[in-house]
């Protein structure tokens, strides 16, 4: 159904005509979204015209709009999955590039107000000049500050020190579904962005939980964010060309390092000890596909693989990263850390000590620019599976659970041979919380690859269920409205309160529902 | 029926036995006496006495009531902590049953190797404190709290923990929690929500930690801070510390509050050191003495404001993480032109120490200067802490109310991203003159501090109209959270903007 002209002029009054646009062309580049389709790299439902707001106003009068006229809206930020796209015909798409300004960063008070489309290489380098740093998530510091906190998940490798996405957001302003406004916590009072949460109830808890709505409950045009310490040079010196610049020199009073464990469950003791020790800046469990893909390109890392090297150094690792603020803190850091080691059986791996290693993971841990393009690079076709969030022991009986399930697809050879473990754990909050992410490589232009990637991740999701691991990260790209509804009767009907919710602040259920819920029963 | 109000003169024999249906006999009071207590406390809220004052046992009951509620319109005012009330939260504002959660005080499960307690809402500090340090483990405490104080009802209320640097987020330390709504559902938080029972989730190896979710929506933070009016938790899991081997005490007095917070703010940015918070003289003297005459001759000894934080080491080489961080500390100290000391004439450091690890010895310290107490406490970042106690003693002095009568604490909360700012007004309730003045005091501190940008993020009583004229958007969208949860409206009432 193509947008009636009369309402398109409406849209465009807005905006302005070069900032709206129903050509073919420019619609179908939206449509390209290499990450959560089940086949290919193609939407199989196209917006029916993409507006490019550039303020809050403008976002307010585009939903406007929308409800008096009955048209779905969807808002993307930095647009990187198929959830970012309408997933109903008729749709317009709000792309919020244009709003891509850091408004604030108080240095006093540890965070930044930031617009949809600022990412995080952008926060993270204007940060540091005034000796601070921002959570960076794992799928890289190409994604939206904003997105990761205020509507998507927010798992990052640095969340030992700097915590979750979704823990870390402070004010928003939010543009309901009806286009009304409202500023959650402080600056709802005019008292500044450090908090935001109430008064009262905290209305965090509505547009927001373990995951966000996923541009399915209207569109955050401000938020702040927490940002931390860095005792690091105000600007890194690079050498070599992107993508493969690593640090010009080391950075004092850090150390970065692989560690080997004998056994998973030791592993696993480690990190929870590191944890309330209350020691270290970035703990990330990496398996040895994981460190080959961002050790080597694709060519080599399969030559490498087939050695069978790192399977053997690397089988129950982590990286961990101590990163001090004085010589007496990196002392006794490191004197614990010996101790741990000690208790765990587990040794540094020689893998992590050559010079190239250690300027290569320096320059990743700090900018966690690495992961995206080592998933994609090998088959091309990506996805990741379980990755609850709890405690250590939880992440562990995921990767335990992920092995033995995609063994079996591996075997059918239908995804990458990465060893059946290719998982990323990552420890939040000094050790109080962790999870584990179960990933796959696979040919998405092959549909036995692609069929069999979409079968291991709904028998993953099974997996969750039968096995009581908690709930999985991506069910919206995998298995479209099959989410909440095969969860949420498992998990105290969650769904049901979501379609109250939705009913309550979108009444024409104008903001797409498709990644979030329906408001209907 | 009869008026859910309170206001028949004899209790309607046909509610009584429909609640000792739901709770027995011996757990239904309808003493006047203690009805008559529940109709006021200590805040100048005000309010009339329940019905009935219920004690429900076990969840179960508790969702009976919930259900039994919303059939008969009977308003339910939830209470967890024992008394003296200082918030009016608990009050009746249309009569109704009191939902007296005390006797519900099982701690369930402590877990040392996932630092975490599962407990039920009547667990006081004082009870889980003592549980606790036996696996060498340690509460998160705000600050004295008095010793029927449910630990729930605490950090449901979000009230400040002593330890910034714990306080990642402003929902900590609570985690995961089962909620009976005010729509009579009962619902898990979090992790605990599922996929299994709590038992199958435990042999999966998880122990209720992660408090988001389930999936898109937070609904533990719509519960904390709504005083009640969503519904009532039944059990909550809370963060667990490692308890300190070694402990070091260190005070900077200063006279204005400006002097230290460069300082503050670099120890919190670094995340050094454990407990930090600044009182003042007055505040200070009353945690420390028992009796007006000794906070007096104490206080007397004391500079205006002190700042009080510890520097500890847990179970790996406590002394040395003490040390070095203690030399950290004193380089700070260096550049920011600030003196840290051990000891300060009129304090009795080890004391200090105590009184910041346990709950309030009795008489509860903000009873102890005048016998009465009225508070008004606000958030703001740590930069802006000095301009509103000049505020406040300005509203004070306009007011009438004696300077000298009034306590001051901040507490740096979310890492020192902000704080809590506190006013504590000591008056005696036995005189009229001094009641009115706290009360007055109160109201023009509510108005000027707002519009000097305070954020009343927990508003109380008369605060809620104040907050109601200038967020107006909030107030809209926290009436469609009431029609989510609690349709009825049976849950607490005339609180908040409901």
């Amino acid at each position: 159904m193509a947008l009636r002209r009369d309402t398109y002029r409406l849209f465009e009054n807005v905006v302005g005509p070069e900032n709206i646009s129903d050509e073919p062309a420019v619609l179908r580049s939206y449509m390209y979204q290499p990450f959560g389709s089940k086949e290919g790299v193609w939407a199989e439902i196209s917006p029916e015209a993409v507006i490019l707001p550039a303020t809050t106003e403008e976002v307010v009068a585009i939903a406007k709009i929308c409800n008096r006229y009955g048209i779905v809206f969807k808002p993307m930020s930095t647009g990187w999955g198929l959830h970012n796209l309408p997933g109903v015909e008729g749709a317009v798409s709000l792309d919020l590039r244009r709003m891509n300004r850091i408004l604030e960063i108080d240095e006093k008070n540890m965070y930044a107000v930031v617009e949809p489309h600022v990412i995080c290489m952008q926060l993270q380098v204007e940060a540091m000049k005034r000796g601070l740093n921002c959570h960076i998530i794992g799928a890289g510091s190409n994604t939206s500050v904003l997105a990761s906190a205020t509507s998507v998940v927010g798992y990052g490798p640095d969340g030992l020190s700097m915590g979750f996405s979704g823990r870390n957001l402070l004010g928003v302003e939010w543009v309901l579904p009806t286009g009304d406004v409202l500023k959650l916590g402080s600056p709802g009072a005019g008292s500044g962005w450090f908090c935001g949460d109430g008064p009262g109830p905290s209305l965090r808890g509505i547009i927001r939980g373990w995951e966000g709505a996923w541009g399915g409950l209207g569109v955050f045009t401000k938020c702040a964010v927490k940002l931390f310490h860095w005792n690091g040079p105000p600007e890194l010196e690079m050498k070599r060309t992107p993508p493969n610049y690593v640090l010009k020199e080391p950075i004092k009073n850090m150390k970065v390092a692989l560690f080997s464990f004998p056994t998973i469950e030791k592993l696993a003791e480690a990190a929870l000890q590191l944890g309330e020790a209350e020691i270290g800046w970035f703990v990330s469990r990496l398996s040895p596909s994981f460190v080959g893909l961002q050790m080597a390109s694709g060519a080599n890392y399969v030559a490498t693989w087939q050695t069978g090297m790192l399977q053997e150094m690397l089988k129950y690792s982590f990286l961990f990263v101590i990163f001090a603020n004085s010589e007496g803190e990196f002392d006794y850091q490191q004197k614990v850390l010996a101790q741990v080691l000690g208790d765990t059986g587990g040794q540094i791996s020689p893998v992590s000590e050559s010079r190239e290693m250690q300027e290569l993971t320096a320059t990743a841990v700090i900018k966690v620019d690495e992961v995206t393009r080592s998933c994609f690079r090998t088959t091309g076709g990506f996805n990741t599976s379980f990755g609850a969030m709890d405690t250590v022991d939880l992440a562990m009986s995921q990767i335990k659970a992920g092995r033995v399930l995609k063994d079996k697809y591996i075997r059918r050879g239908v995804i990458m041979d990465d060893g059946g473990d290719n998982s990323a754990t990552l420890v939040f909050d000094q050790g109080h919380m962790a999870y584990t992410e179960m990933l796959l490589m696979y040919d998405h232009h092959d549909h036995d690859s692609a069929e069999g990637a979409y079968q291991y991740l709904t028998e993953s999701n099974q997996a969750m269920l039968d096995q009581k691991l908690g709930t999985p990260i991506f069910q919206v790209s995998q298995v479209g409205q099959g989410k909440h509804g095969m969860f949420g009767s498992a998990c105290y009907n969650y769904d049901k309160w979501l379609r109250r919710i939705k009913r309550q602040f979108d009444p024409n259920n104008a903001c797409d529902p498709t990644a979030y819920s329906s408001p209907e029963e | 029926m009869t008026n859910p109000s309170g206001t028949s003169v004899e209790p309607d024999i046909e509610i009584k036995g429909a609640l000792e249906g739901i709770v027995g006999h011996q757990n239904v009071v309808d003493a006047p006496d203690i009805l008559k207590a529940h109709g006021g406390d200590c805040s100048f809220a005000a309010g009339c006495p329940p019905l009935f004052l219920v004690k429900p046992q076990q969840a179960e009951q508790v969702h009976q009531l919930v259900r039994w509620a919303n059939r008969t319109l009977m308003p339910l005012i939830p209470v967890s902590s024992g008394p003296p009330h200082f918030k009016g939260d608990t009050v009746p504002t249309l009569g109704g049953v009191v939902v007296d959660l005390s006797g519900m005080n099982k701690m369930l499960r402590i877990d040392r190797r996932n630092r975490v307690a599962m407990i039920e809402p009547g667990t006081t500090f004082s009870a889980l404190k003592s549980e606790v340090e036996k696996q060498n483990m340690r509460l998160m405490l705000p600050l004295a709290p008095r010793r029927t104080k449910s630990v729930l009802g605490s950090y449901m209320e979000r009230d400040p923990i002593l330890v910034p640097k714990y306080h990642w987020d402003m929902s900590d330390p609570l985690c995961c929690t089962e909620v009976v709504f005010g729509t009579g559902e009962v619902f898990r938080t979090g992790a605990a929500s599922g996929p299994g029972t709590l038992d199958e989730q435990r042999e999966s190896g998880q122990a209720q930690k992660n408090p988001l979710g389930p999936g898109p929506s937070d609904l533990f933070r719509v519960v904390q801070g709504a005083q009640g009016t969503l519904g009532i938790v039944t059990w909550a899991t809370v963060r667990l510390e490692l308890l300190p081997s070694v402990r070091k005490l260190f005070m900077v007095g200063c006279t204005a509050v400006e002097e230290v917070i460069d300082f503050i703010y670099r120890l919190q940015r670094l995340k050094l050191g454990d407990e930090c918070l600044v009182l003042d003289r007055l505040n200070l003297a009353s945690l420390l003495e028992h009796d007006s005459r000794c906070i007096e001759e104490c206080r007397s000894a004391l500079p205006a404001y002190i700042l009080v934080f510890v520097i500890a080491g847990y179970e790996r080489f406590p002394e040395e993480r003490v040390d070095y961080q203690t030399k950290d500390m004193l380089e700070i100290a260096q550049r920011c032109g600030v003196r840290p000391v051990a000891t300060l004439p009129g304090v009795d450091s080890g004391r200090l120490l105590q009184v910041l690890s346990e709950p309030s010895a009795e008489p509860y310290w903000k009873l102890r200067y005048r016998g009465s107490n009225a508070e008004i406490f606000f958030l703001t970042t740590l930069d802006r802490s000095a301009q509103f106690i000049e505020t406040m003693r300005g509203v004070a002095r306009e007011a009438g109310f004696p300077t000298a009568s009034m306590g001051t604490y901040i507490q740096p909360i979310q890492q020192g991203r902000s704080c809590h700012v506190e006013f504590d007004l000591a008056f005696d309730a036995n005189e009229e003159t001094e009641v009115a003045l706290a009360k007055r005091t109160l109201e023009l501190a509510g108005k000027a501090l707002m519009q000097k940008g305070a954020f009343l993020s927990r508003p109380y009583g008369g605060w809620v109209d104040m907050i109601g004229s200038d967020c107006a958007e909030n107030v809209i969208a926290l009436r469609k959270v009431k029609r989510i949860f609690d349709p009825n409206n049976i849950m607490n009432p005339g609180k908040l903007c409901f």
